[in-house]
């Protein structure tokens, strides 16, 4: 039951009280783009959740052991981008051996691993001191965030669509950055960061 | 088309109609995140100018031969090349920029801006024209980060490169997230009308495709799976190396846009297209042509006989 209570404060933690993308600005672009897509919204969550989650709980691991604990912050960071690119590889010899090679799933697998959502993840927790328990939750929270994200993003974008008065130079993507700016607005508030003081 | 317009079009259309940041919104978060200040924008900028130059003239060298998954993995290495030694040497000699840079540095290994114009250019493309596409594409980036910064740094601090304005009201919201995107949605709004007025042909709402946002994200995975996804509209040679995948659209008889020598080319011209273009004059003519072939070496045979 306390595990279970760790991972869900952890994951509100990420996906609500500090939005990793409204109020971090992690894959923001890969947020927006999605958006305008809303059939990849579940594939794209469940390759990001995964990727979140095995590699922040791998790193916290390695951040465990006296010598890396003893390396500076460059050397961290080296380490999660390796392990980044040992488990995308892994991922995608898992899928060759299945033999699921289609272009589709192979673009999937590359924007879910390399984006900051999920490199960010290890740099965080690291800085937080996460303990492993902790940083499966934040990792599950990650991509949960992003399902929240995408789907506020997409409804805006609906009906900013609709929306005659929009002047034509700020039809499209200046509207839609002003609107997620007003999102982010929001998160801001929730987080309790002060705005004019 | 002589070679500076060709150079001049390239430049007019990473830059300015496909403006990477203001019209693709790729490469939003180092800078929404970053780019509080004019010295950090300026910092920014220049990171990614080098790290653009490099792994884009990398990928074009290296990695024509090379399979896309194994592609994808080979940008983050070219920019890790890149970026490490530079976060190491600012973490010794600007500790300042290196705290306020905080995570974000390292996360630049994965911009989604390298990867994008390595797949879309780099590796279809020769040196050249990848060079100039990766110092066109970086250096609007790196004007809007800068004027971002700028901004940002009068409204939040009152200031201008640390000196002090003396101004009546500070905004420190500005530095969030939102103060960003907010000022990048004013700038794109800027751009825009600027393209309108100046390039009225040119459509710069065709960097976001917006044809899908009313289709359901409900179904079984399973379907959802199969749907189609180009987000960025990298081209069809997902799976094969460019070079395999050339082979293979030969054989099938798919027209590449260099055989059609079309004058228009541009990065709005599709890299490949497919077979189904064809008109019924151009069967007309292959009809033709094969029933000349047919004649010619009936009369050849005729006249050795």
């Amino acid at each position: 039951m306390t595990y279970f209570l760790t991972i869900l404060s952890a994951a509100l933690y990420v996906m609500v009280f500090q939005n990793l993308i409204f109020n971090g600005g992690y894959s923001l672009s890969e947020a927006i783009r999605m958006s305008a897509k809303p059939r990849q919204l579940f594939p794209m969550a469940i390759f990001i959740t995964v990727f979140s989650t095995v590699l922040s709980t791998i790193c916290v691991f390695i951040d465990t052991i006296p010598y890396v604990k003893n390396l500076n912050e460059v050397f961290h960071a080296l380490i999660y981008v390796s392990v980044l690119l040992g488990l995308y590889l892994l991922t995608m010899l898992i899928v060759i051996i299945y033999g699921q090679v289609s272009p589709k799933t192979i673009r999937r697998i590359g924007i879910a691993a390399f984006n900051t959502l999920v490199l960010a993840m290890p740099l965080i927790n690291y800085r937080s001191a996460f303990t492993p328990i902790e940083a499966i939750g934040a990792g599950l929270g990650a991509g949960l965030a992003y399902v929240i994200a995408v789907l506020l993003i997409n409804l805006g974008l609906k009906r900013l669509d609709t929306n005659k008065s929009i002047p034509k130079c700020f039809k499209g993507t200046p509207a839609i950055f002003i609107y997620t700016a007003l999102l982010s607005l929001a998160f801001t508030g929730i987080s309790g960061t002060s705005i004019f003081i | 088309m002589s070679n500076q317009s060709k150079v001049l079009k390239t430049i007019r259309n990473s830059a300015i109609i496909k403006n990477p940041l203001l019209f693709e919104a790729i490469g939003l978060c180092s800078v929404v995140a970053l780019a509080r200040s004019l010295k950090l924008a300026l910092f920014l900028a220049c990171v990614t100018f080098v790290q653009m130059i490099i792994c884009e003239v990398l990928s074009s060298l290296l990695l024509k031969n090379v399979k896309r998954y194994w592609r994808v993995a080979l940008y983050v290495i070219f920019s890790v090349m890149v970026v490490f030694p530079i976060m190491y040497l600012t973490l010794r000699f600007f500790p300042n920029i290196a705290v306020n840079f905080g995570i974000f540095l390292p996360l630049m290994a994965v911009n989604s801006l390298i990867a994008l114009h390595c797949e879309r250019v780099a590796v279809k493309s020769d040196v050249k024209k990848s060079f100039i596409d990766a110092v066109s594409a970086s250096l609007s980036y790196g004007v809007v980060t800068i004027i971002l910064g700028f901004i940002r740094e009068i409204l939040a601090n009152g200031s201008i490169w640390d000196i002090k304005l003396n101004l009546p009201v500070n905004i420190p919201v500005i530095t969030t997230p939102f103060g960003g995107l907010l000022i990048i949605g004013f700038l794109a709004a800027a751009l825009k009308a600027f393209v309108n007025a100046k390039y009225p042909d040119a459509s710069p709402e065709k960097a976001f495709d917006l044809s899908e946002i009313r289709r359901s994200h409900r179904g079984s995975i399973q379907d959802l799976m199969k749907e189609e996804f180009n987000p960025y509209g990298e081209g069809e040679d997902d799976v094969f190396s460019v070079r395999e995948y050339k082979k293979k659209v030969r054989k099938s008889k798919i027209k590449l846009p260099e055989e059609t020598n079309n004058e228009n080319e541009s990065n709005e011209t599709p890299l490949f297209v497919e077979e189904k273009e064809r008109t019924y004059l151009d069967d007309f003519s292959e009809i033709l042509s094969d029933l000349e072939n047919q004649n010619s070496s009936e009369n050849d045979g005729g006249d050795k006989q």
